[in-house]
C-alpha cells in the first residue's frame, strides 16, 4: 500500500534545492463534457474539528473529469449524500443517469495522520455492489497524493485502464521578466505542486523523462551554444551527453532505458545518433545531407520513428537501429513531424500541417488512418500520457504559448494556462 | 557587463592597430585616411566594430536560405574585418519563424547561419573564426503571427 509514497519521494521530495512556485498551471476544460459519463463523488465526510485539511472528494472528482471519460455531477444536485456504501440508495441515482457513486471519509488519527477511506458503489448493473474500496493513512502533505491514488483505483475499476493521476509533467517556462528567465519545471499532472528544477539565461528545449522517472534529458543553450544534458532529479547532478559543434538536441530515451537517441548537426545537417547509456558509446544512425530529427521509440526498443526532409518537406520515417533499414511512414498531409509513439505502439501523435495550419494529429499504424484532434493555433510538441488516454501539447494564444490537453479520441479538450510566463515543451512522466 | 565589453573591444582593437599599421605602409594613395596616433586608432577600431555590430543581421525569405544581394556589402565588411583580425571569433546565430516544430526548425536556422558562414569563408575568413548556433524559433526578434513579424524572425546574426 505505501510503496507508492517511497517511489513518489524519488520523484519529487528529494529535490531539496527546488523551489515551490506559487503561480501554478490549472486545468480549464474547453470541450468534451457532453460525451462524458455522469458519475457522483459525494463530498467526503470530515470527522475532525475545524475545516477539513483537504477536499478529497473534489480532487477525485477533478481527476475523473480531467480524464475526459466522466462528468462528475454537482454536489448540489445530489439526491442524497451518504458517507458509506450501505447508505447508497441506487434508485435515487438512476434518474440522473449516474451509474456509480463514490463515498468516503477523512478522519484524524492518534498519530497525527489522516485516515482516508473510500468506496465505489455500482448503482446500475449490480445495484449496491462495491466495485473497489481502500483506505490510506497519510500525513497532511500526502493528502493530494492519496486522493490521486483513490482516483487511479476508481478509474481502473470503471474503465479497465490504468489511471495516470499520480503522474507528473515537466515543461519549460519562459518568464516575462528576470535574467535567468528560462525555467524547467515539474508539477503533478494537474499543475499542482509545481517546482523549478533548472534555470538558465538562454533557451531550454525538449525535456523528456527517463523511463524510470528519475532523470530528465533536455537541451540547453547556456554558454551560447547547444548542449544535450541529463539531470538527475535525486541529486540534481547534470551530465553532459553531447556538446558537439552546432546542434545537440531532440533527446528520446528508449522504453527500456538503455539508450538515448538524439540529433546532432556537427557534420552540417541534423542526423540521428544514439548513446548506449551504460558504455556511453555513441553510434550514428543516419548519415544524410538532409535533416533527420525528432526521434521517438517504438515499444520494441529497436525501431525509431523520426522526422526527415529527405524528400523535401518533413515527413515521418522509421529506422531499425540494428539493420539501419529506413522506411517512409507517412505520405499524407503537407508536413508530418514531431512524432510521439503511444506506449502500446498502436498510434502516433504528431504535428500535421495543411493549408498553413499545424495541428495535433493521430495516426493509427494498423489502419494507416489520420485523425486531426485539435483546433488550437500553432500546435507543437505533443506528449502522450503513460496510459495512452491523453495528449499534452503546447499551442499559441495571443502572443504567448500555453499547455493544452486533448484526449486521444479527440473528444475532450482542456487548457492549462500559465500565470507567469510562456509555457511550452510539456512532457508527460512515466508511471512512478 | 560593461567591463567585459570593454575588454572585448580592447582585444579586438589591439590586433586591428597592427593591421592598420601594415596597410599604412602599403597604400600610399590613402595617406589622408590613415590614422597615425594610437588613441584615434582605438577610436577608429571601436567605430568599425560598432558599425559591424549594428549591421549584423541578414534576413531571409520564407523557406529561403540564400543570401540576398542587398546583404553582400554588409557581409563583405564583416569579412574584411575578420580577415584583418584573425584573432577575432564570431558566432553566427540562425533563426526561424514560429511555424513548424522546435527541433525541426533548428535545421532552418542552421541553414541560414551556414549560408552566412559559407559566404564569409568564400571571402577568405578562416573557418576557425566562425561557429554556428541555431536557436530555431526559440529566440524570436519580434512577437507576432503575421508575415511582417515572421520576416523579422527569419534571420542570421553575426555575434562578436
Amino acid at each position: 500500500m505505501f510503496k507508492f509514497i517511497s517511489r513518489f519521494l524519488i520523484a519529487s521530495s528529494v529535490l531539496l534545492y527546488a523551489m515551490i512556485c506559487h503561480a501554478e498551471v490549472r486545468i480549464v476544460i474547453t470541450d468534451g463534457i457532453s460525451s462524458a459519463k455522469p458519475i457522483a463523488i459525494v463530498p467526503f465526510k470530515w470527522t475532525g474539528s475545524g475545516a477539513a485539511p483537504q477536499n478529497i472528494g473534489e480532487i477525485v472528482a477533478a481527476d475523473l473529469r480531467n480524464s475526459g471519460k466522466f462528468n462528475p455531477i454537482d454536489p448540489s444536485n445530489m439526491p442524497q449524500k451518504p458517507t458509506t456504501a450501505s447508505g447508497v440508495i441506487p434508485n435515487l441515482w438512476s434518474p440522473l443517469n449516474v451509474s456509480a457513486v463514490v463515498v468516503g471519509t477523512i478522519q484524524p488519527d492518534a498519530s497525527g495522520n489522516y485516515l482516508i477511506t473510500y468506496q465505489l458503489v455500482d448503482t446500475t448493473n449490480h445495484p449496491g455492489a462495491v466495485l473497489v474500496q481502500n483506505q490510506f493513512s497519510v500525513n497532511s502533505r500526502w493528502l493530494r497524493y492519496a486522493a490521486h491514488t483513490a482516483s487511479d483505483e476508481i478509474f481502473e475499476a470503471l474503465t479497465g485502464i490504468k489511471g495516470a493521476f499520480r503522474t507528473k509533467i515537466a515543461y519549460v517556462v519562459k518568464l516575462n521578466r528576470g535574467v535567468f528567465n528560462n525555467e524547467l519545471r515539474i508539477s503533478d499532472y494537474d499543475g499542482y505542486s509545481q517546482m523549478t528544477i533548472h534555470r538558465s539565461r538562454e533557451p531550454l528545449m525538449s525535456p523528456t523523462w527517463s523511463p524510470d522517472g528519475k532523470r530528465l534529458a533536455f537541451v540547453t543553450f547556456e554558454g551560447g551554444r547547444s548542449a544535450l544534458v541529463v539531470k538527475s532529479l535525486e541529486s540534481g547532478a547534470v551530465e553532459t551527453i553531447a556538446a558537439f559543434p552546432q546542434h545537440n538536441g531532440a533527446p528520446a530515451f528508449s522504453p527500456d532505458g538503455s539508450k538515448l537517441a538524439f540529433a546532432l548537426s556537427k557534420d552540417g545537417s541534423l542526423n540521428l545518433y544514439m548513446m548506449d547509456l551504460n558504455s556511453k558509446r555513441i553510434t550514428q544512425l543516419t548519415a544524410s545531407r538532409s535533416n533527420n530529427t525528432e526521434p521517438s521509440w517504438m515499444p520494441d526498443n529497436q525501431t525509431i520513428v523520426y522526422t526527415s526532409d529527405q524528400a523535401g518537406r518533413p515527413q515521418l520515417y522509421t529506422i531499425n537501429i540494428n539493420s539501419g533499414s529506413i522506411q517512409r511512414l507517412t505520405w499524407d498531409n503537407v508536413q508530418n513531424q514531431n512524432a510521439r509513439v503511444s506506449p502500446d505502439g498502436s498510434f502516433i501523435a504528431m504535428i500535421s500541417t495543411n493549408n498553413g495550419e499545424q495541428h495535433i494529429t493521430r495516426y493509427d499504424l494498423s489502419t494507416n488512418s489520420y485523425q486531426r484532434l485539435t483546433d488550437t493555433f500553432l500546435d507543437e510538441t505533443p506528449s502522450i500520457a503513460p496510459n495512452g488516454t491523453m495528449i499534452i501539447y503546447s499551442s499559441t494564444q495571443g502572443l504567448g504559448t500555453i499547455l493544452n490537453l486533448v484526449s486521444t479520441d479527440g473528444n475532450f479538450k482542456a487548457r492549462l494556462p500559465g500565470t507567469d510566463g510562456q509555457v511550452k515543451f510539456p512532457t508527460w512522466s512515466p508511471y512512478f | 557587463m560593461k567591463f567585459s565589453k570593454y575588454i572585448k573591444l580592447a582585444a579586438i582593437s589591439l590586433p586591428l592597430l597592427a593591421v592598420t599599421a601594415c596597410s599604412s605602409q602599403k597604400s600610399s594613395t590613402n595617406e589622408g585616411t590613415i590614422v597615425s596616433t594610437n588613441t584615434s586608432s582605438l577610436t577608429q577600431a571601436q567605430q568599425v566594430l560598432q558599425r559591424l555590430q549594428q549591421n549584423s543581421t541578414i534576413y531571409f525569405g520564407f523557406d529561403k536560405y540564400n543570401i540576398g544581394s542587398e546583404y553582400t556589402s554588409l557581409l563583405d565588411a564583416h569579412a574584411d574585418f575578420l580577415r584583418a583580425n584573425t584573432s577575432v571569433n564570431v558566432t553566427i546565430e540562425g533563426h526561424a519563424d514560429e511555424r513548424g516544430t522546435p527541433e525541426y526548425n533548428i535545421a532552418l536556422g542552421e541553414r541560414r547561419a551556414s549560408a552566412v558562414k559559407s559566404y564569409l569563408q568564400g571571402n577568405g575568413v578562416s573557418a576557425n573564426q566562425l561557429s554556428v548556433v541555431s536557436y530555431g524559433k526559440e529566440k524570436p526578434a519580434v512577437l507576432g503571427h503575421d508575415e511582417a513579424a515572421y520576416a523579422k524572425n527569419r534571420r542570421a546574426v553575426i555575434a562578436y
